[in-house]
């Protein structure tokens, strides 16, 4: 118990805030192929509604597992009529959206559209009329230049990996584009394309309900020699990335033909040719539209394949430590003397042995008090500090919370 | 919404005490906690467990699980999760970095820790010659602290209680680390075995609860031995031999060579037991039926071994020299020799073996007597075979560790305790009392097709406000036991849901009910909420 109290001033207190940051690597050996056969494999969850996948580290079973991220896919009303990425500025309709016909029979249709709904309900928000908006892929919603998202892949990253929140610009995703299918695990990890949130630690949106997110480009091919699609800035824009919900949003185009010469939406070839070939999803050579609206497959089907095409997924996380320090200051006439028995000798001061000896104390521990002297945190030094009349020092003490 | 604040009464704070139960298991340098066994990691650098520890280790986050570490090279190689931290004013790091490591950073450099951390069991052993025991000397003061609880915290004694110094005795310090147990060792929970080939040959218990870990089970005492030689066959009718105890309790035993006296065993009109040799004319006959007469008495604790050449010897079952016996020869058989008993010895139990430090979670052995007679083993690597003892208990860890061979594989040991660990709780009481709580803004609380359910914009010297019309009908829910018709009109809410708001109005928590309550202006309500933390 302190016997002398100093009083903080408005100086001696300052505020900090520390980012911690954890390097998050998965594999694509994680997410498909180690625990067990395609569409049985032990470390994902399914459900009966059969909406979306759960992704664990290991069998989920185990009460060692964490859950990684949750993967599905959703669409809205306008998917059926104008394709993925719908009407593009140049008034051209890419992504073959005669390909769906009649995806409104579709037994997912709903629920596809429901999850959109709801998922840029929250991500996107509302317009003044109170509608839900599309998904934008620069992120300016209010601009009728650029166009929107019809369809999109979701992962929801797991609170326990993201955290805070995603540090911006580390997310990468590598994602094999090779033509044919393959249930052999790595077969399909070829033809490489590298997807990067590119400038986004300076350049990210802010307009979102969920708060701040960027915007997901194709950063490398490797496939083609040249070393992928021009440099940075990039500017072959594929998804969009939530920091602080941890949903990351990717394009179906991804996995259509495409030309690797200009990387335009909808006309992806990872062949390396103008036009080139749209990858094969399944066993039945289905492309991505045709899974989309094949009324036998599931939306299990879908996260299936597309997790079968991922090589590696790794981001950064934030958490954010709030610190106060305290600056002690122990002027040259403060804390000389001490209340300790042992500070007296026959009722003398043990180290004064004439009046004129300057007093010494020992300061080992500093005490926080309250401001009605309540004792709340007590900082300990990792050896006694020597103070007398001599000498005034500062003592740091930070408080992490 | 309404918002009431919590009375004086309403709001309680308490602290559950909660018990952990912990086990531990060593056997072969590995720890089995709570009986439970981690699958091998499939990449696995010596039996590493899939959580990138060893069996029986905490892992603090419980990331990478079932990844390969060889790989992994950050920052350009990555196959482990691990954190880093960018050097800044905070001057924050992480713990397991030093302070002399952290100035080596310049500002702005990352500083990367790594996962998993683990927390584990611990055992050091300290022979009796060891000097460097820094762990050991730390504690000197904790075990004097606790002096007033038992004299065999001392860390040094010489009075009636023994002579010791811990800082030079052998020792053995079990270290639990609190994450097992949370803030201390339960009293009188602690419970310690030391097993070889499966079977128990040695028990420690706090039974006391005064922090002495006492056996309570050890192996038996040596019992004293007697002998009785018979040299002749002839020379026994009618000679008694006699056995007394230290209570001078007195049975005496009569040779009966006439066959008049009835079978062996029987007790005669004198009060004595018969030995029947009529008709026996070799040594050893006579001696094993004098066996069977003392076998047959019962309660004076003695078994008896014939071998084969006149001789038996007694053998008494309890250990120790408690019962001790004297054999006496009072008519002087002339081929009679006599052994005295003796060799019994005292056994240990009873005795302190150790000390637990409850709330440090530390537990000092130094019980260094045998706990087998017959069993040795290498248990300091040392190629030397010794018996167990207390202060091997958990033998893991050694300097000149065996490496991947076994490592004294008949010897198990366990230890088994609870932890004490306080979960404070805030409980709230709500309550919704008479003609509170009984209107409800959620849309359906009006009649949804109501004439008057409009809103009503009035212009005012060009103003406008907008206004919801104060003649809207609300629903009526009131249920008739009458069909086609409505029961007599009450203000009725159904409470879902409990809101709890901090001082400046912020919802920080919501309390859900299973089902929703039925409130009506009559009907008072107290939701009783609680919060763990």
């Amino acid at each position: 118990m302190a016997s002398t109290f100093k009083t903080f001033l408005n100086d001696d207190i300052a505020t900090t805030r520390t980012l911690l940051h954890e390097a998050i690597p998965i594999t694509g050996s994680i997410i498909y192929g180690t625990y067990g056969a395609p569409g049985a494999e032990l470390q994902v969850k399914t459900f009966a509604h059969g909406m979306f996948q759960s992704v664990y580290d290991y069998p989920f079973l185990s009460s060692s597992a964490n859950h990684i991220f949750d993967v599905t896919h959703a669409h809205n009303s306008e998917f059926e009529t104008q394709g993925v990425t719908g009407t593009q500025s140049d008034g051209l309709t890419y992504d073959g959206a005669s390909q769906l016909g009649a995806i409104s029979t579709h037994p997912f249709f709903k629920k596809r559209k429901n999850i959109y709904g709801q998922m840029g309900q929250v991500l996107v928000g509302h317009d003044v009329t109170g509608s839900v908006q599309d998904f934008d892929q620069d992120g300016d919603l209010l601009s009728l230049i650029g166009s929107k998202y019809n369809c999109l892949i979701f992962m929801n990253l797991a609170r326990l990996l993201g955290k805070d929140e995603i540090k911006k610009g580390s997310f990468e995703l590598q994602l094999g584009t090779t033509t044919t299918h393959s249930d052999t695990a790595g077969d399909m990890n070829t033809n490489l394309l590298t997807i990067k949130d590119d400038g986004a630690a300076t350049d990210y949106k802010v307009n979102s309900p969920a708060g701040e997110y960027g915007i997901l480009k194709i950063t490398g091919d490797s496939t083609n020699a040249g070393g992928g699609p021009a440099a940075a800035p990039y500017d072959v824009k594929c998804g969009l990335i939530y920091y602080q919900a941890g949903v990351v949003a990717l394009t179906p185009d991804l996995l259509m033909g495409f030309d690797n010469a200009t990387y335009e939406k909808g006309k992806i070839t990872n062949a390396g040719a103008t036009g080139g070939t749209d990858a094969e999803m399944n066993a039945a050579a289905q492309n991505i539209l045709a899974l989309l609206n094949d009324n036998a497959k599931t939306m299990d089907d879908v996260a299936l394949a597309f997790r079968q095409r991922i090589e590696k997924v790794c981001f950064n996380n934030t958490t954010e430590l709030n610190s106060t320090i305290y600056f002690c200051r122990v002027s040259h006439n403060d804390f000389n003397y001490s209340s300790n028995p042992t500070y007296l000798l026959d009722s003398k001061v043990r180290v004064k042995s004439k009046t004129s000896d300057a007093p010494i104390s020992y300061i080992t521990s500093v005490g926080l008090y309250s401001s009605d002297n309540e004792l709340l945190a007590v900082a300990k030094l990792s050896e006694p500090l020597r103070k007398d009349p001599t000498n005034d020092m500062t003592l740091r003490v930070r408080l992490d919370y | 919404m309404s918002l009431y604040k919590f009375e004086q009464n309403d709001v309680f704070k308490n602290r559950i005490k909660t018990h952990p139960r912990i086990s531990f298991v060593i056997s072969d340098k590995k720890t089995y906690y709570n009986r439970d066994i981690l699958p091998i990691n499939t990449f696995a650098i010596a039996d590493e467990t899939i959580q990138q520890t060893e069996q029986g280790d905490l892992s603090l986050y419980e990331l990478n699980i079932n990844r390969d570490a060889s790989t992994h090279s950050p920052p350009t190689q990555e196959s482990l999760i691990y954190p880093f931290i960018t050097k800044q004013g905070s001057l924050t790091s992480f713990k397991t970095i030093s302070t002399e490591t952290f100035q080596t950073y310049s500002y702005g450099d990352v500083i990367r820790g790594q996962y998993p951390l683990s927390s584990s069991i611990d055992v050091e052993y300290q022979a009796a010659s060891s000097t460097d025991r820094p762990h050991i000397k730390a504690l000197k003061n904790t075990f004097n602290y606790y002096r007033p609880l038992s004299p065999h915290y001392a860390y040094e004694s010489s009075n009636a209680v023994g002579t010791w110094d811990k800082a030079s005795q052998e020792i053995k310090l079990v270290s639990i680390p609190s994450i097992f147990y949370g803030s201390s060792i339960k009293k009188g929970s602690v419970d310690m075995k030391f097993y070889i080939t499966g079977s128990l040959i040695g028990r420690l218990q706090d039974s006391n609860q005064n922090g002495e870990l006492i056996q309570t089970i050890g192996p038996a005492a040596a019992s004293a031995q007697g002998r009785v030689d018979f040299n002749s066959s002839f020379g026994y009718n009618d000679k008694r031999i006699i056995l007394e105890n230290t209570s001078g309790a007195i049975t005496t035993f009569i040779f009966d060579d006439s066959g008049t006296e009835g079978s062996t065993g029987t007790v005669d009109g004198s009060g004595y037991i018969v030995v029947q040799i009529n008709g026996l004319f070799a040594r050893e006959d006579i001696a094993t039926e004098f066996a069977i007469a003392v076998e047959s008495v019962s309660g004076i604790q003695i078994s008896t071994n014939d071998d084969t050449f006149g001789s038996i010897t007694l053998t008494q079952v309890i250990g120790g020299s408690s019962g001790n016996t004297t054999i006496q020869d009072p008519d002087s058989i002339t081929s009679l020799n006599i052994v005295q008993f003796a060799g019994g010895a005292a056994d240990n139990n009873g005795k302190v073996a150790g000390t637990v430090l409850y709330n440090e979670g530390f537990v000092a052995l130094t019980g260094s007597w045998d706990l087998s007679s017959t069993y040795t083993d290498e248990y300091l690597f040392s190629g030397v075979n010794i018996a167990p003892k207390w202060t091997l208990w958990g033998q893991k860890f050694l300097a000149a560790d065996p490496g991947a061979a076994e490592f004294c594989p008949s010897s198990s040991w366990t230890i088994d305790c609870e932890g004490t660990n306080y979960v404070p709780v805030i409980t709230m009481l709500a309550h919704a009392k008479m003609g509170d709580l009984n209107h409800s803004n959620n849309p359906t609380y009006v009649k949804p097709s109501s004439d008057q359910d409009v809103e009503v914009c009035v212009d005012i010297e060009h103003d406008v406000d907008y206004y919801e019309n104060d003649k809207r009908e609300l629903a009526n829910v009131v249920k008739s036991p009458y069909p086609n018709t409505s029961g007599s009109f009450e203000k009725t809410t159904y409470i879902s849901k409990v809101g709890i708001y901090d001082e400046n109005k912020n919802l920080i928590a919501i309390a859900k009910l299973a089902t929703p309550v039925k409130k009506t202006i009559s009907r008072e309500y107290t939701f009783k909420m609680k919060v763990d933390f």
